[in-house]
């Protein structure tokens, strides 16, 4: 009797999952080219590399076009589709993350064409792994897709686990001491984090007896355990998502990793997983700490673990002379910022979440970008060799001001936009419930954002107001060579800097091009 | 029966000593070995509540998962400690500290 219902279920588990299989074209895709590229890479090792740059931007332009489809196809006002057994949730927050993540993942391409590391042995036209670095690359995009739909504790761990096994492969891929140190340093915190993570989902598998966190018992379950399980289990499990999203106290491997990693990687791992960690963290968010009955002050905690990542993340930038080493602590500190508005917890909030993750993604690959330009220049990241590129090539030196200024969060950027949505949504958060922590967040939130301006600001002082000692080497052989002085920045990359840079200034004045998107939304905390 | 207390004693202990041997331990390849700690206690968990579970079986499988995922991770992390080797002559995480200068 038993058997005859198993057979019965499992008969319509099959159904279901071939149904659901049409709603994840998007992901198939994107592993179709995955395992194209690795054939190819098995077919036409060392020659025809071109052919890979191109079989990849084509597999991601196919992607986002076929999310797009998706997006068009979502209703407005519906809930989002439960996929493989409410393994996945398919809905317009999905979709619209993973459009970004595809998007910045071609800029990542294209960033990389004429990226070459220091020692030279990584460079895109010359490399023979050029391969492996695009089937790595998509892995983490798949990851990076497959967390932003899931609801399910396993999907969010394997998804976790797939980002992160290809952040560290791709983080050696300078393949000297640096990228080496930094891929050993990010799998040991990286590995400990996932496995606290880990175990934070073991109990609250315990506590709710379903790892679905949509599940009406799993909520149930949530409100009535006692108080000291949920809180370990909520924050081991909170844990994992921090160390994605680079927030304190689990933001100490992104200098290291920032700095040692190759630049276009760095760029990548400063928008694609984050966005996708901020994606789970507002489902957890909305599922589990909304849940919690009991009167756990977690709004207070998560306003806390901001004050600590702003504070870090700022204080720490300043001291930096390694551009990419400041960066990172940039990054941490804009984690701070969007955590604001994953706390603030209303639909605002959201709104001002997915404006900010969008324009970070602007602004952080236009600066990596120049800095890519410029350090191919001088051959080196240190701050103090920007030193007069400003006079000497007025467009880089424009380009990255505008970066920076929209970094900081002042106008005529869409930085400002981003900042004033997200300390807008906190302001409204601190109305209705008059938590003074809220009140504590905004202020320090404000006075980080002055603080940061020094930083940011020190590389336009470096690039404008100090001269250059030295002309540099590089310059003195074009020069003696060619008999006149030439700009040694390839037009691609120019081109490719103003592509992204543009957007910046578009959407402080016309930002609701942007917000009539998002508005189509639905998202319920 | 086993009641399940005693598996969350056990489970328990292990996640501590693999917690602290990740945190006194120099040593990259000891290190690891406590992350594959803290990995079994989730899995002794799992399999544990995995009786209370209506469809029993979730918490099985989420550890044959894990189980996997762990050899993947041991497997990278391996290659990257070889090239720590090649490049430092040392496995040792503190005296690994290139950057930051």
């Amino acid at each position: 009797m038993e058997k005859s219902i198993e057979v019965h279920s499992l008969g319509t588990q099959l159904s279901e999952i071939v149904e659901s299989a049409f709603f994840v074209f998007p992901e198939i895709c994107l592993l179709a080219f995955l395992l194209l590229i690795l054939i190819f890479d098995l077919i036409f090792r060392q020659k025809l590399l071109w052919l890979f740059t191109i079989t990849a931007l084509l597999g991601l332009f196919l992607t986002t076009g076929l999310l797009l489809q998706q997006w068009s196809l979502t209703a407005e006002s519906s809930e989002g589709l439960s996929l493989f057994s409410r393994m996945i949730q398919l809905d317009r927050l999905a979709i619209y993350f993973k459009i970004l993540i595809c998007v910045s993942a071609v800029f990542t391409v294209l960033i990389s064409v004429n990226y070459k590391s220091r020692a030279g042995s990584f460079h895109l036209r010359s490399v023979k792994r050029i391969g492996e670095y695009y089937t790595v690359l998509f892995g983490l995009l798949l990851g990076a897709m497959l967390l932003s739909m899931s609801t399910h504790l396993l999907i969010i761990y394997l998804a976790i686990e797939l980002i992160s096994i290809s952040s560290y492969i791709l983080t050696n891929f300078n393949f000297d001491e640096r990228s080496t140190e930094a891929s050993i340093k990010y799998i040991l915190y990286g590995g400990v984090s996932s496995g606290v993570m880990l175990y934070g989902m073991s109990l609250l598998y315990g506590l709710t007896g379903t790892l679905d966190m949509t599940h009406p018992s799993f909520q149930e379950n949530i409100a009535a355990a006692p108080m000291i399980l949920v809180l370990f289990a909520g924050l081991f499990t909170l844990g994992g998502f921090l160390f994605k999203i680079s927030s304190a106290p689990f933001h100490l491997w992104a200098p290291d990793v920032y700095e040692g990693a190759p630049t276009p990687v760095v760029a990548l791992f400063s928008v694609v997983p984050k966005a996708a960690g901020f994606v789970v963290l507002m489902r957890y968010t909305a599922h589990f700490f909304s849940q919690v009955s009991f009167d756990f002050p977690w709004q207070t905690l998560l306003a806390v673990i901001a004050i600590i990542t702003l504070l870090l993340g700022n204080f720490a930038a300043l001291w930096q002379k390694n551009v990419k080493r400041m960066m990172a602590y940039s990054s941490i500190a804009h984690s701070g910022f969007i955590l604001i508005g994953v706390l603030s917890t209303s639909s605002f909030g959201m709104l001002s979440v997915l404006f900010y993750v969008s324009v970070y993604a602007l602004m952080n690959l236009a600066a990596f970008l120049i800095i890519i330009m410029i350090s191919r220049e001088t051959g080196s990241e240190e701050i103090s060799q920007y030193r007069g590129l400003g006079e000497q090539y007025p467009l880089i030196g424009v380009l990255m001001l505008i970066a920076m200024i929209s970094l900081t969060g002042l106008p005529p950027t869409a930085g400002f936009t981003a900042k004033l949505f997200i300390f807008s949504s906190l302001w409204e958060a601190y109305q209705s419930s008059d938590n003074l922590m809220l009140l504590l967040l905004l202020v320090f939130g404000l006075f980080n954002t002055v603080v940061s301006l020094f930083y940011y600001l020190k590389i336009p002082y470096f690039m404008f107001f100090k001269k250059s000692e030295t002309t540099f080497v590089a310059d003195r052989f074009s020069h003696q060579r060619t008999g006149r002085r030439h700009d040694k920045f390839y037009l691609f990359d120019k081109i490719l800097a103003i592509v992204l840079i543009f957007p910046l200034l578009i959407l402080f004045f016309k930002s609701n091009w942007l917000i009539d998107f998002i508005h189509t939304i639905p998202f319920e905390f | 029966m086993i009641p399940i207390e005693h598996y969350l004693i056990v489970s328990a202990l292990l996640f501590c000593i693999g917690l602290v041997t990740v945190i006194i331990k120099k040593n990259a390849i000891v290190v690891l070995m406590g992350i594959e700690l803290i990995l079994n206690a989730a899995n002794i968990n799992l399999v544990a509540f995995s009786q209370f579970d209506a469809s029993r079986i979730q918490g099985q499988v989420f550890s044959l998962f894990v189980i996997v995922i762990a050899a993947a991770e041991a497997a990278v992390a391996m290659a990257i400690v070889l090239k720590v080797y090649h490049f430092f002559k040392t496995a040792d995480v503190s005296e690994v500290s290139d950057l930051r200068k």
